[in-house]
């Protein structure tokens, strides 16, 4: 697959329109090169713009490179949920995909706990593959790909990013080095953990509602931040209605990036921006309005025999 | 107005035609006297939007209004609906009921003949009943705002919906053709909202009768205006007019589960397409119930037509049958599995058994052969379907045919895994594999999710299962492995086509499950064939994923933490490669080094003492270079106690540990010298694992156990010690070594998490955590802000959230709480109220 292949692809998809699966084949294919280098704790230069959850919000995220600017002229970080309950999973996250194959430098993903065999299965992807593509063997190359995805994010050594939060097993980030992490995600342990946790006004860990996952306090996050040399953890992972949220006295704060989540919520989306120096600023933005997101792209079936 | 009593929070319900409390929404309740209309009102405010009135409903002095328990009101409206009102508070109820009789008091007073002849409520408030004047081209726009104030309310909806069934859809539908007759856009976009409209007020029997053919194609010519894309026109009639989509192969006889078929395919297109925009609105959610049970009637009806059945797979016999015929039963059959996925285990499990008795098998020697690629996905699909739900059809079809000395179908699956040089389609093939090969339908472990009915439906041991697994083991697998055992010894590098890096990729993932799986099988095959050496080639590929697949083989045989497989690494110096090539990694801070470093890391958390003694004696020197990561100096570290302990050991006097090990070794004798029964096996497997607690059981363990507590380190170490003696003797002696995993666990705990420490969940929760899925989803921070003031129940630990099934409403709750947080929980409680009495609300559908 040539530049230029790669090219029209990004051109089809930003429009969103499906590329064919053999091309996805192929993407994956190129992906799994990158993405296989990329270390546990990817390490990101500033200037850099942070988002959160996507969900398959393909409109939305178009909205979002209005407001942030286009890849590559900007530096993305995604916190990774690119994909379920949203319209459009398969185009946004070949789009993201296609994107950090083309300027790997440029855009990085890390994976959310929605980037999961288990997860996808119940909450639309695994559906909607099968309904864009006729079979789930386009799932099968994503998910795949999944499993390769990188779990963090360092910026300048100063801002850890993940999707959920920090786990009772990691105390420092080298220990996140040792994990193996093509697999899928796990119900328990520090990977688990990584992608699920939330923080929480408590004091030390606690049960997660959520069945994986840890909550954790403001002293966990105070401790992993000085036992680290830190200055900020970003995450994603729990709906903001004002689109970020700083708790802790601002040693955490949360991204959401997916606006009127699920079409309903009502809520605002942010990114992240940090400049050079790391200073922040924040972008809030709306979802797209209804007349551009165009007709759905959902086709029926060709025939039917039920 | 003379009189008002406070607000109180209510709901309001209304008995149905079929007896059934509905729930009419919640508000607040106020009674008022409207002394200049003389007469008294109980008036229910939404509480969503004020300006709806849930109920208006005039008291009046014949009415049998009845208290029931503390907070509920009945009675009987003129009309004959039953009403009612459940009081959040007992208080409110009193209230109202007070303010009731006291009118009904007052109204005994004046004069009665005119109470009861007392015309029906005033106009000016909205009524009962809502209705629609009858639709021509000049009220359309009347017609609309009607539908768009009513559809606020649930109530509202509901009362239009009475009105509407009753043959309004019928006047609606010749407008259509008039406007267009006309070209009268700015009507037809009135037409097309009021069709939203009435299809949205979610009336299961307004959607029966748009569904019906002569209904149908009018209706979605109304849906094809829409005034929110002005410039796009759709052309929904065309599309659904094409009957040729439907294919039917087989004559369908039952006439009703063909209309079903019709009617399914229509609400399919209405919610894909039509609606498509309003997804996940409750209109969705509601046609999305519709075509579920449509689809279980349909399942339901296919396997229990024999008939059908029978003639649909005869086709594939045909031998001059054409080709394209063929093909159809493959994709009729694959969307019937398609639709049966939604449904109920048990359903699903009778619709398979019953295509398996009628020929389905007989679709695999069709499809996955076939050159069309959609056929050949479709047979996949087909397979991968029926071993989701029940393998053991397909392993004792199988058995049955080895037994016939016939080709078998895992055969042809392995053969189309080989050969297939579509890498999705061999992905396929290696996940039906892996299927076929899941012993415990321990689906979840790459991430299937299993039901709990399921893994409890399935038989953990039947005949066929050993049967199928001597068959694989003798015959198969060694297929299944020829493109890695094929591979040459070649130069330094390893260049593999694409698609055959792919086949090695799966082949390893395979192995390294089928170690984990299976136990003295798949053990005997490793250990008795050259497989490892050869995968150790696979280091020397140029593609990354191929080495790391290689090294995940190892890091499977390593986690069986069996003396079986680590004598078996260490003696024909397997660590050689697999540190050489983590060297060459260089310490890049990437996947592949990150795989390496976790696998050194388990052996020294586990400590696997047999390893650590190799590793470090042999590799030490170049391993203790590596600076970037703490994990060789703490692998050194763990090496150095370990032979601490032992130099400890041999000063203590008494201690024989040449005799223990002798004990030791003739309780398992049975093992070395091949393979044991399966008994044995399971024994020496669960033993290493679970610690000393599972030594209790069986004789040999107990001499073990006897001693552990206290020396268990000494001895296993001693033995290390003097391996290399009773290695060249006798391979059998050192089987019984490393035993002891008794301080293993506390250390991986303590050294691991330096952040202290929540009692992280351990080995006991294992057995749950296969089958647990973790469903509660984004929890909403805003919401947390409320509930913070209690805090979360940290101790005692219950399992709380650790749940068995996905459960969207759960999700959903979350995110209905983002809202609104007070109301939601607040109308929990609510409807708990209510629902103690006769009232039991119950949910559309």
């Amino acid at each position: 697959m040539g530049q230029s292949d790669l090219d029209g692809q990004i051109e089809k998809l930003r429009k969103c329109e499906l590329i064919s699966e053999n091309e996805v084949k192929e993407l994956c294919r190129k992906a799994r090169e990158v993405l296989i280098e990329e270390s546990n704790v990817q390490r990101v230069d500033a200037p850099v713009t942070i988002c959160g959850d996507i969900h398959g919000q393909f409109y939305d995220l178009k909205e979002l490179f209005k407001v942030g600017g286009d890849c590559p002229d900007t530096n993305y970080l995604f916190l990774g949920d690119f994909v379920d309950r949203g319209f459009y999973s398969v185009e946004t996250f070949l789009l993201l995909l296609a994107l950090k194959v083309r300027y790997p430098d440029r855009i990085t993903l890390i994976r959310g706990n929605h980037e999961s065999r288990q997860i996808t299965q119940v909450y639309g992807f695994y559906d909607e593959c099968l309904r864009k593509y006729g079979s789930v063997n386009v799932w099968r190359h994503c998910c795949e790909i999944f499993d390769y995805m990188s779990l963090s994010a360092i910026i300048e050594n100063k801002i850890f990013c993940v999707h959920g939060g920090l786990s009772p097993v990691i105390g420092s980030l080298d220990q996140i080095r040792t994990i193996d992490r093509k697999q899928e995600v796990p119900h328990d342990g520090a990977m688990c953990d990584l992608l699920w946790s939330d923080p929480d006004d408590i004091e030390g860990w606690g049960i997660s509602p959520r069945g994986a996952g840890y909550l954790f306090g403001g002293d966990i996050v105070a401790q992993f931040l000085q036992h680290n040399n830190l200055d900020l953890i970003a995450r994603a992972h729990q709906l903001v209605m004002e689109g970020y949220k700083l708790m802790f006295n601002n040693t955490i704060v949360t991204v959401w990036s997916a606006p009127n989540y699920c079409y309903r919520c009502g809520n605002v989306a942010a990114i992240l921006e940090l400049d050079d120096k790391l200073n922040k600023n924040y972008k809030i933005f709306e979802a797209a309005p209804q007349d551009v997101r165009g007709l759905p792209a959902k086709k029926p079936a060709p025939d039917y025999f039920l | 107005m003379a009189m008002e009593v406070k607000q109180r929070r209510v709901k309001v319900y209304q008995l149905s035609r079929e007896s059934e409390w509905l729930d009419k929404g919640t508000g607040f309740c106020t009674c008022l006297v409207n002394e200049a209309k003389d007469g008294a009102y109980i008036i229910v405010r939404s509480e969503e939007d004020t300006a709806v009135l849930l109920l208006n409903s005039r008291i009046m002095k014949d009415h049998d209004y009845q208290k029931q328990q503390d907070t509920l009101v009945v009675w009987t409206e003129p009309n004959g609906l039953d009403l009612a009102l459940s009081f959040q508070e007992a208080e409110g109820c009193t209230e109202i009921w007070e303010f009731i009789s006291d009118i009904k008091v007052r109204m005994g007073n004046s004069n009665s003949s005119d109470t009861r002849t007392s015309p029906p409520p005033d106009l000016e408030i909205p009524n009962m009943t809502i209705k629609l004047p009858e639709p021509t081209l000049s009220n359309l726009e009347e017609i609309e705002l009607i539908i768009k104030v009513s559809s606020r309310s649930i109530y509202e909806r509901e009362k239009l919906a009475a009105f509407v069934t009753q043959g309004y859809i019928a006047k609606l539908l010749p407008l259509l053709s008039t406007c267009e007759d006309l070209e009268d856009l700015k009507d037809l976009h009135r037409l097309c909202n009021i069709m939203k409209g009435i299809i949205m007020l979610q009336d299961s029997e307004i959607y029966e009768y748009i569904l019906r053919d002569d209904v149908i194609m009018q209706v979605v010519g109304m849906l094809e205006y829409d005034p929110e894309f002005p410039n796009y026109k759709a052309n929904h009639r065309q599309y659904l007019a094409d009957n040729s989509k439907f294919k039917e192969i087989v004559k369908i006889k039952d006439k009703s589960i063909e209309t079903k078929i019709h009617e399914t395919f229509r609400l399919q297109y209405l919610k894909d397409v039509v609606f498509a925009r309003v997804f996940d609105d409750p209109t969705s959610s509601i046609l999305s119930s519709l075509i579920f049970f449509n689809h279980v009637d349909i399942c339901k009806h296919f396997s229990q037509d024999d008939e059908f059945l029978e003639e649909l797979f005869n086709i594939l016999n045909e031998e001059n049958g054409s080709p394209k015929r063929k093909r159809d039963v493959i994709m009729f059959v694959q969307q019937l599995c398609f639709i049966a996925k939604s449904i109920h285990v048990p359903h699903k499990k009778e619709l398979y058994r019953s295509l398996a008795r009628h020929g389905l098998f007989k679709v695999f020697d069709h499809s996955l052969v076939d050159n069309d690629p959609t056929v050949k996905t479709a047979g996949g699909e087909i397979l991968a379907s029926l071993l989701d739900t029940d393998a053991s059809i397909i392993r004792s079809y199988i058995v049955k045919q080895a037994e016939e000395k016939k080709k078998t179908l895992a055969e042809t699956i392995i053969e189309r895994f080989i050969q297939d040089s579509d890498l999705g389609v061999k992905a396929q093939y290696a996940e039906a594999l892996r299927l076929l090969l899941d012993m415990n339908a321990g689906l979840s472990e790459m991430g299937f999710i299993v039901p709990e009915s399921l893994s409890l439906l399935q038989p953990k041991h039947d005949d066929d299962i050993d049967n199928f697994l001597n068959l694989f083991y003798e015959e198969l697998i060694s297929k299944m492995v020829k493109p890695v055992s094929d591979l040459e010894k070649e130069d330094e590098v390893l260049s593999l086509s694409p698609d055959i890096a792919a086949l090695c990729f799966h082949i390893c993932e395979l192995l390294s499950f089928v170690i984990r799986q299976h136990t003295f099988r798949s053990k005997y095959f490793v250990l008795s064939t050259d497989i490892s050496s050869k995968i150790c080639m696979l280091f020397r590929s140029t593609e990354k994923y191929v080495k790391l697949a290689a090294l995940r083989y190892f890091r499977a045989c390593i986690g069986m933490k069996e003396d079986f497989y680590n004598r078996y690494l260490v003696r024909n110096n397997l660590f050689d490669p697999i540190i050489r090539v983590f060297m060459e990694t260089k310490g890049r801070d990437n996947l592949l080094n990150s795989a390496f470093l976790e696998l050194f890391d388990f052996i020294r958390k586990d400590n696997i003492k047999y390893l650590i003694t190799h590793i470090m004696e042999r590799h030490g020197e170049q391993l203790l270079k590596i600076d970037y990561v703490d994990t060789f100096q703490l692998l050194q570290l763990r090496y150095e106690q370990n032979k601490e302990i032992l130099i400890g050991s041999d000063k203590s006097p008494g201690e024989s540990s040449q005799s223990q090990s002798n004990i030791r070794q003739k309780g398992r004798e049975g093992w070395s010298s091949g393979i044991g029964d399966e008994d044995e096996d399971a024994y020496f497997n669960t033993s290493d694992e679970e610690d000393n607690i599972s030594n209790t059981s069986g004789e040999c363990s107990k001499i073990v156990t006897s001693k552990q507590d206290a020396e268990s380190k000494e001895v296993s170490i001693s033995e290390d010690e003097s391996k290399p003696s009773v290695d060249s003797k006798n391979d059998s002696k050192d089987v019984s070594k490393d035993v002891s995993k008794d301080d293993s666990k506390d250390e991986s705990k303590t050294s691991a998490g330096t952040v202290g420490l929540v009692d992280y969940p351990d080995d006991d929760d294992d057995d749950n955590d296969g089958n647990v899925k973790k469903n509660i989803d984004e929890s909403v921070t805003s919401d947390k802000q409320q509930t913070s003031t209690s805090p979360p129940p940290l101790s005692p630990r219950p399992i709380i959230g650790k749940r068995s099934r996905a459960d969207d409403d759960d999700d959903d709750d979350l995110l209905v709480r983002a809202r609104t947080p007070r109301t939601a929980t607040n109308e929990a409680s609510l409807s708990s109220n209510g629902s103690t009495i006769r009232l039991r609300p119950k949910p559309f559908l």
